[in-house]
């Protein structure tokens, strides 16, 4: 979901800046290669995050020496990505409770 | 701040924009196959699987963008700069059109400035919207006039209680005379004490007036304005308690008022009203103007209602004074237009002048619908391609808003020229009399109406034309495309350039004969040097209470009579003066009069019975002047045959004129003029019919001089002798030596002042500089009036111009054909020619018509000239509609007839 995928980038980012491929090769590696970003959702999120002002953009360059974009948490980003976990949390608990409730009746 | 930076810069650089996603993408796309080749795969497989792990390019760009929410900015922008394109691309249409419009959009802001200024003025002082005037018309006389008394001032203060702090003014002339001992006219403010906490200023230095000050015999006191301090008393500090001179009386100066302050009107010297009511028998009481604050609570409404019941209660108690006179309370600022009431007048005008626009835009919309037909193709193409209907108007009025915003940039600038120069031309013409509120400048309101304008040119301009070209059926146009045709002009369209090049036709000769004056066109005239002259005008002011009255009883004019003898008399004594001759005007020459004259027949004596006033009588359109027994000589023009008016033919009964050359060629048939008679036919000026003025007999001639000082044009004109007792006031024209006009203006003053204190030269100064003011409005109006033809020139230009290139590019295969079944070039141009200019032939006709119409509605007689001016304007219609059908005739001779036939 659009959400989660915010949610992810974010998480991402507090970890330290990074670029568009960076961000999806980190998510894979912290998901164990359970997800895979579609690019097609990575960089629509990521003008999305920047239009609401939790991250930053600044070009770089890479160790390779290459021109990059490096994204970067603000500190709404920062403020936004606590609140944005404490709600993920909150509904994962909402939903394993329904989910428990259900498996107990069956 | 930054994210709308961003957006900004997104939507103004979107290319950069575009570019950097660009970047982002490959080094995305390069990590990516680096990495697949680490993992080991072929470099072939490496660049396959990333691809598909990328997605497609261009639509994940376009998501990014609907990200931004940019895509309808990024559309509009697209359309500015589509439009800015076409706008290039048709550079000609482009100026044109631009320029026609600037017109347009001036005219409307130049009017709305000041119909905004003098219908709707805001009084800058505390509150300036709750001073109202209170004024009473006399609706018996039918004029309306406005009778305001004394005694009405005392009725209302007892009874209107929805006003406070009733208050009166009246204005008086004096010299004013300070310690600088410069003598200088003003325009003095009688006004109540209240007055000065009607406007609610404080002084700036020392009081205003109390109401100690109106009883008659406290002493004379004056309150000056902030600028007359400055310049008369070298803004000294010590100003209070100094003495000024108004006409006979001394003054001690009580008071300055801040800077701007010009309350009531525009004025410099205030002194207490003291007129007492009981002085005055009923309705004999001088006039003055009442004016007075709303009490709080109350409104304008209330306020005229009460006034109403005053007025109906005075009508039934004294129905001999009052019985017709109708109160009327306004707004303080309303009150100086001549006719409040007829304020919808001025809404009127601006509502005709924005039609202008209307006009200019629909003149330049067929114009654009003639290029946008051309390109419906290209329409029809979008919209199969799946582009709205909404969307396409959307582009082409986009395309006409660049050009109107355009427009309206060059139509405000040249709107502020003209405001400042009409600012500069009402200081002139009013002076004191401008109320001090009065700047016509552009207003935020002005600004936003010519938005408004500028939106309605672009709907006439762009969408009117693209409901047009996209109502035609899509279908149809697109199979016409595919056989080679473009849209047809029908029926419709031949009228549309006849009617073009009639209204071109009737309406220029207008402007082109305002221009052919300035040109010189006419008859060169014997100018007349006005240096060394300085132009005087004479005022007596009178004491009583009737002041502000211009003289009209007979010991007034006999008293003047002899007063204005002795300053002519005194005036010439001075050693630097040479020459003081009196005027009409205080430009000192300008037709005082015309009308059409009838000859005398046979040159025999017996005038008396010469034709009968019904009898076919040739009437001979004049003009004339009145000038000064000494003017020729005064003035250095010399008498070419007969003799100069002596002091005999100022007589009663005596008729002598002076004719000036074209007289003599153009009435009486050239020849030798003395001795022949003229004279008004009968019934002219009185209106009874009966008995014809006296004959008046040519006793000299003089080259043809400017109708007025300055002025460029001769027309017929014979020259009667002034009466200087005749006229009130009195324009002197004094030359000097050894001075200049500009130094000897306050020596005038003086010698006016020996006379008698209340003796007041008005203005005084060099005649050059009249002579130039005088012509101001009329430049200011040549100015606009060449504006507007000069658009209409150009848009009936372009627009025959364009109609008839279209006409003609409509026939081109046809022309194919007639070439291929063997026709010769010629016949085939001049078929083609031949009904394109058929049209024009008929617009021209009708035009040249409709030319003499219009003249002879604005009261102008057609003569050779005129009909010179409007046949070379058919001739140069009827030239650019030729060159405009000529090429693309001669492009569709180029037409194989083969391609030609292929399309059948």
């Amino acid at each position: 979901v659009r959400g989660t995928l915010d949610l992810l980038i974010l998480k991402a980012l507090s970890l330290a800046p990074m670029h568009g491929w960076g961000i999806a090769q980190r998510l894979e590696q912290l998901s164990k290669d359970a997800l895979r970003i579609g690019q097609g959702s990575l960089y629509p999120a990521l003008q999305r995050l920047e239009e609401k002002g939790w991250i930053d953009s600044e070009w770089r360059t890479t160790d390779q020496n290459r021109p990059a974009k490096y994204y970067e948490l603000t500190a709404a980003g920062r403020r936004a990505l606590g609140a944005e976990a404490a709600s993920w949390r909150e509904y994962v608990n909402v939903v394993e409770g329904i989910l428990g409730t259900t498996g107990e009746a069956t | 701040v930054k994210r709308w930076l961003r957006r900004l810069r997104a939507v103004f650089r979107r290319g950069a924009v575009d570019r950097e996603l660009d970047q982002e993408m490959a080094l995305h796309l390069e990590l990516e196959i680096q990495k697949n080749l680490r993992a080991g795969m072929t470099p072939y497989e490496a660049r396959r699987q990333a691809h598909i792990a990328f997605g497609g390019v261009e639509r994940f760009k376009q998501q990014t963008r609907e990200a931004r929410m940019l895509d309808w900015v990024g559309g509009l922008s697209l359309d500015m700069k589509l439009g800015a394109r076409m706008l290039l691309k048709h550079p000609a249409l482009t100026a044109v059109g631009a320029v026609a419009i600037a017109v347009g959009i001036m005219i409307g802001a130049v009017s709305f400035s000041v119909i905004e200024t003098v219908t709707d003025p805001a009084l800058p002082l505390e509150q300036g919207d709750r001073i109202v005037t209170v004024q009473n018309l006399d609706a018996a006389e039918g004029s309306q006039a406005r009778q305001t008394h004394l005694h009405d001032l005392e009725a209302w203060r007892a009874q209107l209680d929805a006003l406070e702090e009733l208050s009166a003014y009246r204005t008086v002339n004096r010299n004013l005379v300070a310690p600088d001992g410069r003598i200088e006219p003003v325009r003095v403010a009688e006004m109540s004490a209240s007055g000065f906490r009607v406007a609610g200023v404080p002084a700036l230095m020392g009081r205003y007036f109390t109401e100690e000050d109106e009883l008659p015999t406290a002493p004379a006191v004056v309150v000056i304005a902030h600028e007359l301090w400055r310049t008369r008393f070298a803004g000294a500090p010590d100003v209070i308690g100094r003495r000024v001179r108004l006409g006979p009386t001394e003054h001690t100066v009580v008071g300055v008022m801040p800077k701007g302050f010009g309350f009531p009107v525009n004025n410099r010297v205030w002194t207490p009203l003291r007129l007492d009511p009981l002085g005055f028998g009923p309705g004999g009481a001088p006039d003055i103007d009442v004016f007075a604050r709303l009490a709080p609570g109350s409104t304008l409404g209330g306020a005229q209602a009460q006034a109403s019941a005053i007025a109906a209660r005075l009508a039934a108690d004294e129905p001999e004074t009052h019985g017709s006179i109708r109160t009327q309370v306004l707004p303080f600022a309303r009150a100086f237009l001549d006719t409040p009431q007829l304020v919808w007048v001025f809404y009127l005008v601006q509502v005709v002048l924005s039609l202008i626009l209307v006009a200019i835009g629909l003149n330049f919309a067929i114009l654009v619908y003639a290029r946008t037909a051309t390109r419906s193709g290209e329409i029809a193409v979008r919209t199969a391609l799946g582009a709205s209907r909404a969307r396409v108007v959307a582009q082409l009025f986009t395309e006409a808003l660049v050009l109107s915003s355009l427009s309206a940039v060059i139509g405000l600038a040249a709107a502020r020229y003209v405001l400042s120069r009409i600012n500069g031309f009402v200081a002139i013409l009013g002076g004191e009399q401008v109320p001090f509120w009065w700047r016509f400048d552009l207003t935020g309101r002005t600004v936003l109406y010519v938005a408004g304008l500028a939106v309605l040119a672009a709907v006439i301009v762009g969408v009117l034309p693209a409901l047009k070209a996209t109502s035609s059926r899509v279908q149809a146009t697109l199979q016409r495309m595919s056989s080679g045709r473009g849209l047809e002009l029908g029926r419709r369209w031949t009228t549309l350039i006849a009617l073009q090049v009639t209204v071109a036709v009737a309406v220029l000769p207008i402007p082109l004969s305002v221009f052919a004056g300035n040109l010189g066109f006419q008859r060169p005239v014997t100018e007349i040097s006005t240096t060394d002259f300085l132009t005087a005008t004479l005022y007596l002011d009178r004491l009583d209470a009737l002041d502000g009255r211009a003289g009209s009883d007979e010991d007034f004019g006999a008293r003047f009579e002899a007063l204005r003898a002795e300053v002519v008399r005194r005036l010439q004594a001075e050693p630097e003066v040479t020459a003081v001759v009196p005027t009409s005007v205080s430009h000192a020459l300008a037709p005082s009069g015309g009308g059409r004259v009838e000859l005398e027949r046979g040159g025999s004596g017996d005038g008396l019975g010469g034709p009968a006033p019904d009898a076919e009588v040739d009437l001979h359109a004049t003009q004339t002047s009145l000038v000064d027994v000494g003017f020729f000589r005064a003035f250095g023009i010399p008498v070419l045959s007969g003799r100069e008016f002596r002091a005999a033919d100022t007589v009663p009964g005596a008729n002598a004129v002076i004719v000036n050359r074209t007289f003599v060629e153009e009435v009486l048939g050239g020849g030798d003029p003395i001795g022949r008679r003229f004279r008004f036919p009968a019934g002219v000026g009185d209106g009874s019919g009966a008995e014809p003025p006296p004959w008046l007999e040519v006793v000299g001639l003089v080259a043809d001089l400017p109708s007025t000082m300055g002025g460029k044009a001769a027309s017929r004109m014979f020259y009667r002798p002034l009466v200087p007792g005749d006229v009130y006031p009195l324009h002197l024209a004094v030359r000097v030596q050894g001075t200049t006009p500009a130094e000897f203006t306050n020596r005038v003053r003086a010698v006016a002042m020996s006379v008698d204190p209340v003796l007041r030269f008005g203005t005084v100064a060099p005649l050059d500089d009249a002579v130039a003011r005088a012509g101001e409005g009329e430049r200011i109006l040549k100015l606009v009036v060449v504006a507007l033809g000069f658009s209409a020139l150009l848009l009936s230009g372009a627009g025959i111009s364009a109609l008839m290139s279209f006409t003609v590019t409509q026939r081109r295969r046809e022309i194919g054909i007639r070439l291929a079944l063997g026709a010769a070039r010629y016949q085939v141009i001049f078929n083609v020619l031949r009904r394109a200019l058929r049209q024009v032939g008929v617009g021209l006709a009708l035009g040249v018509l409709g030319s003499a119409l219009l003249m002879k509605l604005l009261g102008q007689s057609m003569d050779a000239k005129d009909w010179m001016l409007v046949a070379m304007n058919a001739a140069l219609m009827a030239a650019i509609g030729t060159v405009a059908a000529i090429d693309p005739a001669r492009r569709g001779l180029e037409v194989e007839p083969t391609e030609a036939l292929k399309g059948e």
